[in-house]
């Protein structure tokens, strides 16, 4: 059972790429959060637009200038000034981000060229103009949500694609204990690292990076039980030093980090 | 081992697209199955218990589905029939638990609204006169109002996958379920928040169908045989779309008692 549509792209060097697409609820959530952005700065500049031109329009005495023309122009410039912003806003981050948005990014996706070249200007530029037209009746919601590459009209005209951002990252935030770099290596004395397989060693990390934001008995269990496949695993019968579950499970992905170096 | 077909924790609009793909791949099945809890809905009591173990048996067989153990209707439906009246109670106390925070947030909202307002409405009146007193009283009409808003989302986000908690777990009771529920949401408020934002939108599209009918009623003469017509369509349409969009959301819950369960409790990690 496959929940997400994936594509391979062919990128102009002839290198194979595969990537997952974005889906309907990861790009329903960048909207929301887009256009909640969006629609309250505009509310706040046409508010302080509105401020200043009331302001301006009292000193049309001074300005020689009749308060009817005043109010013409002051209503054009706040009209452009708005569609500037809509428009600009995607324009903008899309094309400054590497074809993200505060929206997007939250979501975890990314607008790139049907070559998975980044997008440009000219993409970002035909997607942000033919936004209002996808959202009519919702015309870019069914052809995303019907379509195989799940493009609305804006990414069939631009030649792009939304794809999801790869979630599983090397563990960056993953803090090892001191206690756990002092034991490491003793274990890499007596564990034979070759019997770590990279699944193995995947789930191990995938635990520490998580583990935080575990329940205290889920995450006790846990610890304990990988902890204890994995020594089955290495057939380590006794451990060198005594020491928690989490602190043995920290040591072998140090120790095993700095074996690969 | 952290397999490719077990996902793991999900970011809020997978689980949207996930619950997607999984209601558009089994639509007969869920889609029947919402078509008898809604008819048992009309029945009262006895039909209101049917009807809440049906919503729980659909997020069960998405659950199942995500786990890599799927399930047949029957055979679900058999495993949680004996907790059939949990699921009447557990509706009741939920009732109860959003009556009794409405209440409790409405009255501290209200208490605060009048103490700020008084204070903030008294100085403003001072400097600015009777406009500072409107100004200061629609400010704290608007935090009061926001307060409660709040104060209701958040219990019932807290509380939002009791069901599937009780439709999963063989030894947990109605009130049990939504302790489960209070201890995987910690955590996850601002998530479920994007996941019930996200999956109303995609809905929005079918949301506004059914209000067709209506709009059209209001050019039209009350009491003409086009009018009442028009009411019968309207009917016809606003239960269909209820079918069609309780099974939506329940697989959407049945997804997100998956990702919190793999957030708080690491179930997609094992060696």
């Amino acid at each position: 059972m496959s929940l997400f549509n994936r594509i391979k792209i062919q990128t102009p060097e002839s290198v194979e790429l595969e990537f997952t697409l974005a889906g309907v609820g990861g790009r329903a959530v960048a909207l929301i959060i887009d256009y909640i952005l969006l629609w309250t700065s505009l509310l706040l500049v046409l508010w302080f637009l509105i401020f200043v031109v009331s302001q301006i329009s009292q000193w049309d005495a001074l300005l020689s200038v009749d308060a009817d023309v005043v109010q013409m122009w002051a209503t054009a410039i706040i009209a452009l000034v708005m569609f500037a912003i809509y428009i600009g806003y995607f324009i903008g981050f899309e094309t400054a981000w590497y074809g993200q948005t505060p929206g997007k990014r939250y979501a975890r996706i990314r607008v790139i060229r049907d070559d998975a070249q980044p997008v440009r200007v000219f993409q970002t530029t035909l997607r942000s103009l033919l936004r209002p037209v996808d959202d009519i009746f919702f015309l870019g919601f069914f052809c995303i949500l019907l379509g195989k590459r799940e493009k609305r009209i804006g990414d069939w005209l631009a030649g792009t694609v939304v794809v999801q951002t790869d979630p599983r990252t090397a563990g960056k935030d993953i803090k090892i204990s001191e206690t756990a770099k002092d034991v490491s290596p003793k274990l890499l004395e007596v564990m034979d690292f070759g019997l770590v397989t990279p699944d193995n060693f995947a789930t191990v990390r995938e635990y520490l990076k998580r583990r935080n934001g575990l329940t205290t008995k889920a995450r006790k269990e846990l610890s304990v039980n990988l902890a204890r496949s994995l020594k089955e695993n290495v057939r380590l019968e006794t451990l060198p030093v005594e020491m928690t579950a989490d602190t043995f499970l920290e040591a072998v992905y140090f120790a095993y980090q700095q074996k690969r170096r | 081992m952290i397999s490719a077909s077990t996902p793991g924790p999900l970011n809020p609009g997978n689980v949207v697209s996930a619950a997607l793909r999984m209601y558009r791949d089994r639509f007969k099945m869920y889609f029947g199955l919402s078509a008898r809890a809604v008819l048992w809905a009309l029945v009262p009591v006895y039909g209101w218990a049917q009807y809440g173990m049906h919503t729980g048996l659909m997020s069960r067989l998405a659950f199942q589905e995500l786990v890599n153990q799927p399930e047949t209707a029957r055979d679900a439906e058999r495993a949680i029939k004996p907790k059939m009246w949990s699921f009447l109670w557990l509706g009741l106390l939920l009732v109860a638990i959003f009556i009794s925070t409405y209440i409790g947030v409405a009255i501290v909202a209200v208490l605060l609204g009048i103490l700020v307002g008084g204070l903030l409405g008294t100085a403003l009146a001072a400097i600015f006169g009777d406009g500072g007193a409107v100004f200061s009283g629609i400010v704290v009409g608007l935090i009061t109002f926001l307060g409660i808003i709040l104060g209701l989302l958040w219990v019932v986000s807290r509380v939002f996958i009791s069901e599937v908690s009780l439709a999963m777990e063989s030894r947990v009771g109605a009130s049990d379920s939504i302790g489960r529920s209070w201890q995987l949401t910690k955590g996850s408020i601002m998530r479920i928040q994007f996941v019930v934002l996200a999956a109303y939108l995609v809905t929005l599209p079918v949301i506004i169908v059914t209000f067709l009918p209506q709009l059209a009623q209001l050019r039209m003469e009350p009491g003409t045989a086009a009018y009442n017509l028009v009411t019968l369509v309207s009917l016809v349409i606003s239960l269909a779309f209820n079918i069609a969009v309780l099974p939506f959301w329940q697989v959407v819950k049945g997804v997100l008692y998956y990702d919190l369960r793999s957030r708080r409790e690491g179930l997609d990690l094992s060696m």
